[in-house]
């Protein structure tokens, strides 16, 4: 249930970091940037790490997240994914 | 001596002598819309494509993507395609971030720098370290000094743009201190319509620079500053290869005058008149000897050119009997008795027959009087060539024309509305030319710029100011 109500989210964030290939937030710059907040945030940066569209260096609080090369997604059929994480 | 690294600004290369040292950290100091992101990127993109050294822009405020497009838009630079080639990084990140990861190891920064074997940086702006080190001046000289330590280290030669706080230029930011050269860029009230730009070197380590207020436009290709007196007059021709116009403050813009066997394009509005000044040039040529061979407009007749020759002293009924002059005629017009033989009549002809009448007709004139040492003058307005023979006809012909003239040393002036014929033609014709000078109407005065000479400068825009005596005009 909750997954399902991220994929806008997740969508916002893909196209976010797609849009910027280069730029490298935090959860904080991202709160801002998107002007969402950390507690949804989170939960869909996990995803979309797990997914290999962003990487995640550090951990906790302070870690960044940036693009990763789009190598794997060609398009964005991301409800597949989302139903077996 | 460090090696000095241009700074893709042609104009702000000649005030450094050379460029920026090799390594250097550089403040560019404006207020907001001064053009200090345009200065930025152009100095990265320019690095790319000019030196192919590689560029990371860091932007602190601004989204990556907002570069892109703004970027494109006024410039045409595709950054992205330079991203592809690595040859570029726009990169958006905190400032916290980006002194944490450049301070780190083999931090995200350093990794980028590696890949990309990263040149040159520009941090936009630096200004705001400000508010993340919490307004404390200490702290904020603190985080600077060490940002400088660590570009020095990847010998990196960098832009650090800086938002002028302090409109009390007399107070000196400590930041200036630590760096190795300060830009400044400023906005000042001019000609009342005009904002005028300056460009000043506060400071540079290591290089000459050419001392004093710089004036500087922002154009379609970026920055552009106009250099002091000084570089103009190394480009600075032989008088003899130069041709008067007649009008004194603009032999002085050229240099001396329009460049013999040059090509150059009058970008005019329909309300602007320029008529003085083409009497100006027409009857200094015409004083000066030359041969003139003029198209004919749907706006001007040979009556017309006589009357405006007059008042500029010059009996064209005389010329024309020296056989000096000799006129294309699209229209089927009559001419006082006695001109005939001066007057080409091309009204009948389609687009092929205009071209063997060229071929066939008026070159070989040209030629045959070249060879006996005749200068050779042409004037034409380049809208009735459009309107009587299509554009497209214009944009197969004119590079050949303008070649062939050139090749004769021929002189020619074309009249031309750029507004009315769009964008790409115009731009298609500028890079054609190698002069523009453009004049237009702006309230109840007109101006006077040249956009375009042999020499690489633009100039100011100059009030058109009319006079009682000949050439009836001047530059203010
Ligand atoms: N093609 C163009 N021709 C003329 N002027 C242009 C062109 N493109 C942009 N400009 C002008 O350049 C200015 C933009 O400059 P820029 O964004 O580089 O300034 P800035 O100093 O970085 O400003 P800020 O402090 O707001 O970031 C704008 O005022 C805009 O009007
Ligand atoms: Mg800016």
């Amino acid at each position: 249930m909750e997954k399902k109500e991220s994929l806008p989210l997740q969508m916002e964030c893909t196209m976010l970091f797609q849009a910027n290939p280069y730029m490298i937030e935090s959860i904080s710059g991202l709160e801002r940037r998107l002007g969402r907040q950390e507690e949804d945030l989170k939960p869909v940066l996990n995803i979309l790490v797990k997914q290999g569209i962003l990487q995640q260096i550090g951990e906790g609080t302070a870690s960044l997240y940036r693009y990763k090369e789009p190598v794997i997604i060609t398009d964005m059929d991301i409800p597949d994914k989302l139903e077996s994480p | 001596m460090h090696k000095q690294i241009s700074t893709g600004i042609q104009g702000l290369d000649a005030i450094l002598y050379g460029g920026i040292p090799d390594g250097s950290a550089i403040i560019i100091e404006g207020a907001p819309g001064t053009g200090k992101t345009t200065l930025g990127v152009q100095f990265l993109y320019e690095g790319a494509v000019q030196a192919d050294e590689a560029g990371i822009l860091i932007t602190f405020e601004e989204f990556p993507e907002q570069i892109y497009s703004d970027m494109k838009s006024s410039f045409r630079w595709d950054l992205r395609q330079l991203e592809k080639e690595n040859k570029l990084r726009v990169v958006g990140l905190s400032p916290d971030v980006l002194l944490e990861q450049m301070m780190k190891p083999d931090g995200l920064i350093e990794q980028m720098i590696h890949e990309i074997d990263c040149k040159r940086i520009v941090i936009d702006s630096i200004s705001l370290f400000r508010y993340f080190t919490a307004a404390n001046d200490f702290e904020e000289r603190r985080v600077l000094y060490q940002l400088r330590n660590i570009l020095r280290k990847f010998k990196l030669t960098s832009l650090l743009l800086q938002e002028q706080s302090d409109l009390n230029v007399s107070h000196v930011p400590f930041s200036h201190f630590i760096v190795d050269g300060v830009i400044r860029l400023s906005v000042r009230p001019h000609l009342d319509v005009f904002r005028k730009r300056i460009l000043e070197v506060v400071k540079m380590r290591g290089t000459r620079i050419i001392e004093g207020e710089h004036t500087y436009r922002i154009t379609d290709k970026g920055i552009y500053p106009l250099n002091a007196a000084q570089t103009i007059a190394e480009h600075h021709r032989e008088a003899k290869d130069k041709i008067s116009t007649g009008i004194k403050e603009l032999d002085h813009l050229l240099d001396g005058g329009m460049d013999r066997g040059a090509v150059y394009m009058l970008d005019t509005n329909s309300r602007a008149n320029y008529m003085p000044l083409i009497g100006s040039i027409l009857s200094e040529r015409l004083s000066s000897q030359d041969h003139l061979l003029t198209v004919l407009s749907s706006t001007q007749t040979v009556e017309e050119l006589d009357t405006l020759m007059s008042r500029h002293n010059i009996e064209l009924g005389k010329v024309i009997n020296e056989k000096r002059v000799h006129f294309i005629e699209h229209y089927n017009r009559q001419v006082p008795s006695g001109w005939e033989k001066a007057v080409y009549y091309v009204n009948g002809l389609d687009n092929e027959g205009y071209d063997q009448f060229l071929r066939n007709k008026c070159y070989p004139l040209i030629q045959s009087e070249i060879s006996c040492e005749t200068k050779w003058f042409v004037y034409y307005d380049l809208n009735t060539i459009i309107s009587e023979r299509g554009t497209d006809y214009v944009l197969r012909s004119f590079a050949k024309e303008a070649a062939f003239a050139r090749s004769l040393g021929m002189t020619v002036l074309v009249l031309c509305n750029f507004k009315e014929v769009g964008e790409q033609v115009a731009s298609f014709l500028e890079r054609t030319t190698n002069g523009v000078f453009k004049t237009w109407v702006d309230g109840s005065n007109q101006y006077l710029q040249v956009t375009k000479a042999s020499n690489g400068q633009l100039s100011e825009p100059y009030l058109l100011e009319s006079t009682k005596e000949h050439p009836f005009i001047r530059l203010i």
